[in-house]
């Protein structure tokens, strides 16, 4: 069942289908246009129309009463369309009035529109990509760079927005794609959208789009500006994002803390340095990030309206993983917590005979300097090799003691899961104090097995000094971590070069600074 | 070059030429000029013929008088003015020469 219309055609009445009526009228008013330079198109048309008339009516009788679609796109197809009058005759015709040019010109020209249903905010920069034949992106990069260099693209934008007019009609859009505007270019777009609109529908059904389109009016249009930039900003954040984190992924330039201090490394070793099963637990982090980015940017193409559906069972899966993900993070986060929950310090203590008044004490500095507070804070602190991890600044303490003779300890501390494991894991720790003569060589850093992880281990020396002797320390001490204990407990001001302490009764006591 | 081109341009020039010896015979209406010219297939659509007879007309070798028809729409009954038949009589000198070089050259190269 087909609804119909009533047309006069040549002073006839015929009954006419209504998608029928809708191509005829098209196509006549496309002829009007093509010939719309020449005297008397009217009349021509009039004459085109009662042969059509006359086709209709071969076609029409007692048991036809009503002009279907058939029969118009058949008698359409026997008059031909406008331009294949123009290719047998009509160049003459132009010729005629116009210069061989302006002919190719008006074969050929393109207008500059607005393209509202590729763009995403006004269509400007879709408009200028099909005027200036380029990709639209390139354009919109260009606003962008626009927009960041002195905010001057916006100005423009907005100038070129309303300067440009839209491309309403479809003859206005075919001419703004440079095709020309004749009938079967209109039909063939018309199709197309038609075949969009069909596929469209269904896939923008339960999403924004559809309540974007639904409406029409002043207010809906300025929503879907709105959202479409919105989408825009989300698209080009996402991206930005997402090269951001795997930018953070592959370069050094994360930190940890170790011991309270940052660490600048790459995620795997910064990783690998707590977690048991590093490669694990780097992509779980890795994509627990990157799924809920890739949400973002998806919303942003469907805000922008430019992006297909992604199938459920794709979203689905995306859903799945990042649960997953969080889920192992959680429990390999949970595992190696448990591991700091023991604390366990072993200490050795070792007597140092001297033959003189003083001790020397020299703190080597075994590739590890300690001359500034920048390479104290980061890098320098941890070093990892194949088989070791090193970390800097052993503590040093010296105190004054009432026994006789000089003697040091030597505290590793470290956690772990159970007593017994942070006991190992202490006593895993390498630090080798050295004595020559009457000179004691002090190691700044100390090392683990990589296998133990990190746990907290620290070293913590304590030089003992007898009442009445005095000790040596060597070195810029201004940045390392040496305590004096003295009578008031305050030492750090004093050991920036070479000094000499004395120990009395209740504390060292300062005695100069050597040069 | 493309062959239908060149097909296109000699039809085009005899076209006006035929409408205007068809019409010197008898006055017709518009699908009695298609007809022949289709049985002639020097016509492919049928929408060829009527920038033509609007042309002819405009430039006043053309004339026509309405008449009613008893299947349809009243018909336009084309006719040759006094200006048409002197076009059309020096179009047919010149197609006659035409032919003639034609056939010369034509039965040369034979």
């Amino acid at each position: 069942m087909k609804k119909t219309t009533t047309i006069n055609l040549a002073g006839m009445v015929y009954h006419i289908e209504e998608d029928a009526f809708q191509i005829l009228k098209d196509y006549l008013t496309d002829i009007k246009r093509v010939f719309s330079t020449q005297e008397g198109v009217e009349e021509m048309v009039a004459d085109i129309e009662s042969r059509i008339a006359e086709l209709f009516q071969e076609r029409l009788n007692k048991n036809k009463e009503v002009v279907t679609y058939t029969d118009v796109e058949e008698v359409i197809s026997i008059m031909g369309s406008p331009n294949q009058f123009d290719e047998d005759y009509d160049e003459a015709e132009y010729e005629e009035n116009k210069s061989e040019t302006q002919f190719n010109q008006k074969a050929e020209s393109k207008r500059l529109y607005r393209d509202t249903d590729e763009g995403m905010l006004a269509g400007v920069s879709a408009g200028l990509g099909h005027y200036l034949n380029i990709d639209p992106v390139l354009i919109r990069v260009l606003w962008i760079v626009l927009v960041l260099v002195g905010g001057s693209g916006v100005l423009v934008y907005i100038i070129a927005w309303i300067a440009i007019p839209e491309a309403k009609t479809t003859a206005q859009k075919l001419q703004m794609k440079g095709q020309p505007a004749n009938l079967d270019n209109i039909k063939a777009f018309a199709d197309s959208v038609k075949e969009e609109a069909k596929t469209g529908f269904k896939r923008a059904s339960n999403s924004v789009k559809f309540t974007i389109e639904k409406g029409n009016g002043a207010i809906t249009t300025v929503l879907r500006m709105i959202s479409r930039l919105i989408g825009f900003v989300l698209i080009i954040g996402g991206i930005v994002s997402i090269i951001a984190l795997v930018l953070v992924f592959i370069t050094k330039s994360n930190f940890v803390f170790v011991n309270g201090i940052p660490v600048f490394t790459d995620v795997k070793t910064g990783v690998g340095l707590v977690f048991e099963d590093a490669t694990l637990a780097v992509w779980s982090i890795f994509f627990v990030a990157l799924i809920p980015i890739m949400f973002l940017i998806m919303l942003g193409e469907m805000l922008t309206l430019s992006g297909k559906k992604k199938s459920r069972a794709f979203i689905l899966t995306l859903l799945v993983i990042w649960f997953a993900a969080i889920v192992t993070i959680s429990v390999l986060g949970a595992k190696t917590g448990f591991d700091f929950k023991e604390r366990y310090t072993s200490v050795e203590r070792q007597i140092v005979q001297v033959d003189s008044l003083d001790l020397q004490v020299n703190l080597f500095e075994d590739d590890l300097k300690i001359s500034n507070e920048m390479e104290y804070s980061f890098n320098n602190y941890l070093s990892i090799d194949e088989e070791e991890i090193k970390m800097g600044y052993a503590r040093i303490e010296v105190l004054s003691t009432p026994d006789s003779i000089f003697y040091y300890t030597v505290e590793r501390r470290s956690q772990g899961g159970t007593l017994k494991s942070a006991k190992i894991n202490s006593e895993d720790v390498r630090y080798a104090i050295a004595q020559d003569g009457n000179v004691l060589n002090i190691p700044t850093r100390y090392s683990f097995p990589k296998s133990s992880k990190f746990r907290g281990q620290k070293v913590t020396v304590k030089i003992f000094v007898p009442q009445g002797k005095q000790i040596v320390l060597n070195g810029n001490l201004e940045n390392y971590p040496l305590k004096v204990y003295t009578r008031t407990h305050f030492s750090d001001d004093f050991i920036e070069q070479s000094s000499t302490w004395k120990a009395a009764d209740l504390g060292m006591e300062f005695k100069g600074f050597l040069e | 070059m493309k062959v239908e081109n060149t097909k296109a341009q000699m039809r085009k020039g005899i076209l006006e030429y035929c409408v205007l010896s068809i019409l010197s015979e008898k006055e017709c209406y518009p699908s009695e000029i298609i007809e022949q010219l289709k049985e002639a297939e020097l016509i492919v659509v049928e929408g060829t013929l009527y920038p033509l007879l609007t042309r002819l007309k405009n430039a006043e070798l053309l004339d026509y008088r309405w008449e009613e028809s008893n299947a349809g729409p009243p018909r336009k009954y084309y006719g040759l003015t006094k200006e048409g038949e002197s076009f059309l009589s020096e179009l047919k000198a010149t197609w006659s020469i035409l032919k003639k070089a034609v056939n010369q050259l034509e039965n040369k190269t034979l």
